[in-house]
């Protein structure tokens, strides 16, 4: 018994020096105290009174950090031999998904909620990765069921709308009435403060925070950053209130970027709503919308006078006590206004600018100059990716015989997911060597593929984004299928915004045929490649400084009608000043 | 038919086809008709008769049209066999120029103006000529004697202040002088309309002619077809004025752009100005200034209430027909307002929008990091290069190890230049391994030699424009030495909106001790060689929309003040 204790108590330490090095990002450190020894020994402890997984978990989740997946899966199956337990199965199928051994994941997900069938999170789980493997509906499906029976869990809710978006078929009243649900139960009114001490001078420098998880390597750090770097620091402070999980370089960059930067991680709302209110925050601008470890609770305590929602989330948040949201006009064009609970903000232009990655390679030639065929290609997230869609490829590449298209997505090189979509393919008449599906690697590695491909393919209804963007600044256009939601009008808005609306189709036949036409002109291809980083500097999407002027502007506007609504006389020069 | 008959009334026949063939462009007839009769008429008559040299400088000159360039040197020479002639040198130079025998063609315009001492056009001529060497001190005493002789001249006028600003030493004073005499002169205010019966509604779309002898594939088209690109239709209706010498396909494809397009090449003033006037122009915008090809004259005539000149001088017209001079306040700040005759516009993000050209490439890696030096460059043309400069740079060359220097101007082929510039390194202590001298060829290889360049060093007084921004486009960070006055202020001015401000100097010093610091630092050089065109995309250096949406701001606002007068 004693050597047990004195076991347990070096092998906490060792976990703790891991843990402690890892804080200070020395992973190499950490993984050299995380040997074989200790593993051993920590296995050992567990045989020997089973009570101590805890010990395990904690291993597992440390050779996750420091790139050891294989071994951290090899725990949970030690415990496995011992016990076939719920938390364990769902461990393992979350770390199978992470690994994007999607097959892998879905089997112990299935397991977990066998095991245990009265644990909603356990359902919530399944749920995603049903999702991801393209069962969309019954994924959705599920995810209700859970949710149902966590009236309290506001961010699993969260989640659900946020899924809703990938359902092949989208209905913006539906979606609408759903948001306005979520907030009707978990941010209602009566929760925001009415009446806001801030000063309604109307030509003052303004006070404005951004309150993000996103403050790191993630898209919408790639669109945010141009704003940050944009802003004119004599009209506005800048304040970053930061949910950030897991902080990086990128987050030490945005840090010394704000004026004011204050973590909020696992700080509850009622404390942040204080710091906020401290900070005199004029305009609150939630950066998340219903996206994961989003703040929206804290957002609907209202401690700034003017709240806007902007960017990271596609559609409304359905919350009265967010008074805009800022967009565009093509993204959302005026008779979209009855699906938002709040007021829409057209940006001029494009409501998005653009950070190209500085290790973004130079341009090459267009591929299929040298290859002799051309390459589509599709890198959205295979949640976008919907049997319709999928039959439109087809057909494009029916067209041409030797034509090939690049498909990569999270967990794309698991065996179970290539299969189903070699067959998918098949199915439609398009022989297997001819569509290349795999998984995805890092962002640097990734960008390196676009030397093979010579036009990309937008899913639909949800448009790429960010993928639309980085194919643009590597000289690759996207044709892109337009409808009626935001989702799907991100792809008209971006190509609208370097003069490429031509290559945006409203029906699916158009689609397919515009396609084909390109893929016919590899000199215009060519052309359009070489120019392509020209063109995008000229169009000014991601002319920084003059998207901070617009979003100022805009900013400036909201001010004024709240200093309005004060009683303060706004003369027609000030409205004039904002414009 | 008529027109062969005259010509058959003023030279032998075989002669008269030749021409009439080059004329109606059928040059492969032209050539044979000269090669087998041709020829051999006007070597006869000539033997006779020598002072037949007009059938001389008829048939050299059909011979160039029809590329025989060889033969009409030989021509010529045949002329100058018999004793010096100063036409015969003249056109000898200009021969030998067209083919980058520049300093060929120096002897030979001396030569003609030792023959006719007290012709201007001569001394223009070769002032030009020793410019494009490189002799800019002597080329300008050269231009200011065509100037005395040619009082009437203004377009030899205007080109002797356009290259005052190349000399090493800047006195503004006396510039500002020399443009108000010019102006005084050449458009005197009084010939200015002072009453214009353009529509006054505050609000309407605005009709703005551009007035250019550029609209063409040069460097201030590179600038100008973004603004074009990026004019609202609603809010200007744009026309063009093209005083085009040799149209090409820039030209065409610049027509097509313009709501409205004018070639006004050989139209006189008049003219020009009554086509402007029934056009009924409101802003009137000059993009030549002083440089070649101009058309000031036209606007003495003030044909538009509001006249603005930008973008192809750096410097005052002198004209006082012309109301505001379009740039900004890092290329003019404030106090250079006196050295102005027009009202200074600053634009508030640059007087410049760059539109990189098509076939540029891709940026190429670092050079340095394959070659293991440094490779220094300068593609300005060769007249901006004095001995301040190269003085700087042989100090850059002599503090870095192994590095060289990359040259790049018209005439670099020209292998007695490049003697002269080797010469003036060696007398520096630089060995002529370490300055490669290019000349120039076709405009994407210009911008490819960039992949072989790691850092480019701007020239002083007279900053590259088009070279600083081609040279970032393709990756490649400048120095640049900033001065007091415009034209050494653009480099700051463009490394400011992209901004690599770090990168212009102050003083002398600075230039050089940054260039060697950069020079050294090969990671960071790297970075910022792969991360230029993310940056350029970032900035609104390239920004085209945005550039015309300021623009049209400004003469709103000019607008706006002349609906207010009277």
């Amino acid at each position: 018994m004693e050597n047990i204790s004195s076991d347990i108590l070096f092998v906490k330490e060792q976990l703790g020096k891991a843990e402690a090095a890892l804080g200070i990002g020395r992973k190499d450190n950490a993984s050299k105290i995380l040997n074989d020894y200790l593993i051993g020994a920590i296995y050992q402890i567990f045989e020997k009174d089973t009570s101590n997984k805890e010990l395990v978990y904690e291993l597992a989740k440390l050779l996750v950090k420091v790139r050891r997946e294989i071994r951290a899966v090899q725990c949970y199956m030690t415990i496995l031999e011992k016990e076939s337990d719920a938390v364990t199965l769902n461990k393992l199928g979350n770390l199978y998904q992470y690994m994007g051994r999607l097959t892998d994941a879905l089997e112990y997900q299935k397991k977990a909620v066998e095991a245990e069938s009265h644990r909603p999170e356990l359902w919530a789980n399944l749920a995603r990765v049903l999702m991801e493997t393209g069962q969309i509906q019954n994924g959705i499906d599920l995810l209700r069921k859970a949710i149902d029976h966590m009236p309290e869990n506001a961010h699993a809710h969260s989640n659900l709308l946020f899924r809703l978006h990938q359902l092949p078929q989208l209905d913006p009243k539906m979606l609408y009435d759903e948001h306005k649900k979520w907030a009707q139960k978990y941010a209602p009114i009566s929760l925001a403060k009415s009446s806001h001490g801030n000063n309604p001078d109307p030509d003052r420098k303004l006070k404005v925070g951004y309150i993000s998880p996103d403050f790191r390597m993630h898209p919408v750090a790639f669109f945010f950053e141009p704003l940050l770097d944009g802003h004119n620091r004599d009209a506005v402070e800048v304040y970053g209130y930061g949910n950030v999980a897991y902080p990086d370089t990128v987050t030490e960059r945005f840090k010394s970027k704000f004026d004011n930067y204050r973590d909020i991680y696992q700080i509850d709302d009622k404390q942040v709503v204080n710091l906020i209110e401290e900070d005199q925050i004029d305009i609150l601008v939630d950066l998340a919308g219903h996206t994961s470890d989003n703040r929206l609770g804290v957002m609907a305590c209202k401690p700034a006078p003017v709240q806007v929602t902007y960017l990271g989330y596609s559609d409304t948040t359905g919350m009265e006590a967010i008074d805009y949201r800022m967009t565009d006009s093509i993204t959302n064009p005026p008779q979209s206004q009855q699906y938002y609970s709040e007021k829409l903000v057209c940006l001029p232009g494009v409501f998005s600018c653009y950070r190209p990655l500085d290790f973004a390679p130079s341009l090459t030639p267009l591929p299929a100059s040298q290859k002799g065929h051309v390459t589509f290609a599709s890198f959205n997230n295979s949640c976008k990716i919907h049997l319709p869609t999928v039959e439109l490829w087809a057909k494009i590449l029916k067209a041409n015989d030797n034509s090939r298209m690049i498909i990569r997505f999270k967990g794309g090189d698991d065996e179970g997911v290539k299969q189903h979509w070699a067959n998918q393919f098949e199915q439609l008449g398009i022989l297997q060597n001819r569509v290349d599906v795999g998984g995805w690697k890092s962002l640097a590695d990734h960008l390196e593929i676009y030397s093979e491909v010579d036009i990309i393919l937008d899913t639909y209804p949800f448009n790429g984004h960010t993928n639309t963007c980085e194919a643009l600044w590597m000289g690759v256009p996207t044709i892109s299928l337009i409808g009626q939601c935001h989702v799907s009008r991100f792809g008209l808005s971006m190509l609208s915004c370097v003069g490429l609306e031509f290559f945006a189709a409203s029906t699916g036949d158009e689609y397919v045929k515009k396609a084909i036409v390109l893929a016919q002109n590899l000199e215009a291809l060519s052309i359009l490649r070489r120019t392509m980083r020209g063109r995008i500097s000229a169009s000014g999407l991601c002319y920084s400084k003059g998207f901070g002027r617009k979003v100022e502007a805009a900013y400036r506007k909201m001010w004024h009608q709240w200093c309005q609504s004060k009683g303060v006389d706004i003369s027609k020069e000030h409205i004039e000043l904002g414009v | 038919m008529t027109k062969l008959k005259r010509y058959m009334d003023v030279m032998p026949e075989p002669l008269a086809e030749a021409k009439f063939a080059v004329e109606s462009r059928q040059l492969e007839r032209a050539a044979e008709i000269l090669a087998d009769k041709a020829e051999k008429t006007v070597s006869q008559i000539f033997e006779a008769d020598p002072t037949r040299t007009d059938l001389v400088f008829e048939i050299a000159e059909l011979l160039l049209q029809t590329k025989n360039v060889e033969q009409a040197e030989n021509w010529y020479k045949k002329i100058l066999a018999k004793g010096p002639d100063a036409a015969a040198y003249n056109k000898l130079g200009r021969l030998c120029e067209y083919m980058g025998r520049l300093w060929e063609a120096v002897t030979y315009q001396r030569k003609a103006l030792e023959v006719q001492p007290d012709r201007g056009e001569l001394f223009a001529n070769l002032g030009r000529l020793l410019i494009c060497t490189g002799e800019v001190k002597e080329g300008v005493t050269f231009l200011q004697r065509a100037a005395e002789k040619l009082p009437q001249n203004a377009q030899i006028h205007s080109i002797l202040l356009f290259h005052l600003h190349q000399l090493s030493t800047f006195e503004p004073e006396r510039l500002f002088a020399e443009h108000k005499k010019w102006g005084q002169t050449f458009a005197p205010l009084k010939r200015a309309k002072t009453s214009h019966s353009n529509d006054r509604n505050p609000d309407r779309r605005l009709r703005v002619g551009y007035i250019s002898p550029d609209f063409r594939r040069t460097s201030v088209a590179y600038f100008f077809e973004s603004l074009l690109d990026g004019h609202d239709g609603q809010v200007v209706e744009t026309y063009g004025y093209g005083n085009v010498e040799f149209p090409d396909s820039v030209t065409e494809r610049l027509q097509g752009k313009f709501n409205c397009y004018h070639n006004i090449y050989g139209i006189d003033d008049k003219q020009v100005v009554e086509l402007i006037e029934s056009d009924e122009i409101d802003i009137l915008v000059d993009l030549a200034g002083h440089t070649g090809n101009n058309r000031l004259l036209v606007m003495s005539y003030k044909p538009a209430p509001i006249q603005v000149t930008w973008l192809g001088y750096p410097d005052t017209t002198g004209v006082e027909a012309i109301d505001y001079r379009l740039t900004d306040v890092l290329a003019d700040p404030a106090k250079l307002q006196k050295y102005y005759t027009e009202k200074l516009v600053c634009l508030p993000d640059g007087f410049l929008c760059y539109r990189p050209a098509d076939f540029a490439s891709a940026v190429a890696p670092l050079p340095a990091e394959k070659n293991g030096f440094i490779t220094f460059g300068s593609f300005n043309n060769n007249c901006k290069m004095n001995k301040v400069v190269i003085g700087l740079w042989a100090k850059i060359l002599k503090e870095t190890q192994n590095s060289r220097l990359l040259l790049k101007f018209k005439g670099g082929n020209d292998e007695q230049i490049r003697q002269r510039y080797h010469q003036q390194f060696r007398e520096l202590g630089i060995e002529k391994e370490k300055v490669l001298i290019y000349g120039w060829g076709r405009p994407d290889e210009h911008l490819k030699l960039y992949d072989h360049v790691d850092i480019a060093l701007d020239t002083y007084p007279y900053n590259g424009t088009t070279t600083t921004c081609e040279a970032l486009w393709m990756g490649v960070p400048v120095v640049s030495l900033v001065g007091q006055y415009h034209a050494s202020r653009v480099g700051l001015s463009i490394l400011s909106r992209v901004g690599l401000e770090f990168f212009a100097a102050s003083n002398p010093e600075e230039y050089v001790s940054k260039t060697i610091a950069l020079a050294s630092n090969i990671q960071s050089l790297a970075q910022i060689r792969t991360s230029m065109r993310a940056r350029i995309a970032n900035s609104g250096l390239c920004y085209a929309k945005g550039f015309a949406r300021n623009l049209e701001a400004a003469y709103r606002k000019m607008w706006h003040r002349w609906t207010e007068t009277e």
